[in-house]
């Protein structure tokens, strides 16, 4: 009777065991789960503090005033001109920086997004100025194996300058798309920024689901021990 | 339930005998084992947290060194205002406390996110380096006690096994 009361009990604890076993199965799950989201936020906040950094040093280049610069190179030989010519350059290759890091590291499709875009269209304005302006586009300077602005002023007073006139109008048109540019990647990364709180919460979601794994896999141990032993020291 | 297990507490041995003795020493290793285990799964948890803010706090230093070498002929307070922004984020602060005195002192937190900002990224740097070292040590020592542990278990095991193979008639 006892014997059977004892078996009773013991079939009891060893269903418990599969059900607290199975609570460890689904727990152990979801852990993994969630701590590969940690991984995945902690990667985000990383690249848009990376992405806040670069923006604080590059915003003078964005916000540069080109009406006070461009108007020199009425004198393309001039060390102004040459200042100038480097830094459309200099901006030319940040925003090709960008776009690879918007759609490389943050996975930005080329067609959907705004920062795309205005990065895009910053660079035809660039390009415009070049080809309108100074009568030779980067990609012809190219051709002709001119690497340095120096180089490429020479050219450009030998061929003639292309437009004095619309080199005057092209920084209005540049300023804009220049700070346009500059905006909608900052408000990309600012709304990049808000799920660093997100990383709070989710650390807390995974020590919760550890602390639940913990005790589940306490509790099995308990349960078969306790089987093993009473078995062990019937009689 | 509880009327069940009141009426079999007489057949709940209060004592051990000698085999369920050694059995219950191999589970009591068995146990220390677990929890080893489990405390190694915890450090590696917030070691994930760990790298993550030193990697920030290693973009905080790059940047801080490019503001330093590129607003050099702007005024302090511009610099200041660029450079005000490095404190470390909330879930980094556990590993900034510390008993130990380092290259600052035993300073507070508090006192420490009000360090200028070379300082302060220095101190974190420090703090960060301590705490993975403390954490490797941990985990070390936790390893070692979990094999130890693992193979004392098994060894009363053994013994246990044994004396049960000598009942089998």
């Amino acid at each position: 009777m006892l014997a059977a009361k004892r078996l009773s009990l013991i079939r009891k604890i060893f269903w418990s065991t599969l059900g607290v076993s199975a609570v460890f199965g689904t727990n152990a799950f979801l852990f993994a789960f969630k701590r590969s989201e940690v991984q995945n936020i902690a990667s985000v906040v990383e690249n848009s503090e990376a992405l806040r950094h670069s923006l604080t040093l590059d915003a003078p280049l964005y916000s540069y005033n080109w009406k006070r610069l461009l108007p020199y190179c009425r004198d393309p030989s001039s060390a102004a001109c040459e200042n100038a010519v480097s830094m459309l350059i200099m901006l030319r290759n940040r925003n090709e920086d960008y776009k690879v890091v918007f759609t490389k590291t943050f996975g930005v499709a080329d067609t959907q997004n705004n920062v795309i875009t205005n990065l895009g269209l910053l660079n035809k304005q660039i390009d415009s100025t070049f080809t309108e302006g100074f009568g030779l586009s980067l990609g012809s300077a190219k051709a002709l194996g001119i690497v340095d602005p120096r180089s490429y002023l020479q050219v450009v007073v030998k061929r003639g300058m292309g437009s004095p006139n619309a080199l005057l109008q092209m920084p209005t048109g540049l300023q804009a798309a220049s700070r346009t540019a500059l905006n909608s990647m900052m408000q990309f990364e600012r709304a990049k920024r808000l799920r660093t709180s997100e990383y709070t919460d989710i650390e807390s979601q995974v020590n919760l689901l550890f602390r639940v794994l913990i005790l589940a896999e306490l509790l099995v141990f308990i349960l078969v021990s306790s089987i093993d032993l009473w078995n062990n020291n019937v009689g | 339930m509880l009327a069940n297990i009141k009426s079999l507490l007489p057949t709940i041995p209060l004592r051990l005998s000698e085999k369920a003795r050694y059995l219950a020493i191999s589970l009591f290793f068995s146990s220390i084992a677990l929890v080893s285990g489990q405390a190694l799964l915890y450090f590696e948890l917030h070691s994930l947290t760990l790298s993550h803010c030193r990697r920030l706090n290693l973009q905080n230093i790059f940047f801080y060194n490019q503001i330093i070498s590129t607003t050099h002929a702007q005024s302090p307070v511009t610099t200041a205002t660029h450079a005000r922004d490095l404190t470390a984020p909330e879930y980094c602060h556990s590993f900034l406390v510390t008993e130990q005195s380092d290259s600052a002192g035993s300073i507070s937190l508090h006192e420490m996110n009000n360090l200028s900002s070379d300082l302060k990224l220095r101190v974190y740097a420090d703090r960060y380096a301590d705490a993975e070292q403390r954490y490797a040590d941990n985990q070390m020592n936790l390893l070692i006690l979990l094999l130890t542990s693992n193979v004392l278990a098994l060894v009363f095991q053994s013994i246990h096994l044994y004396q049960d193979s000598r009942d089998i008639k």
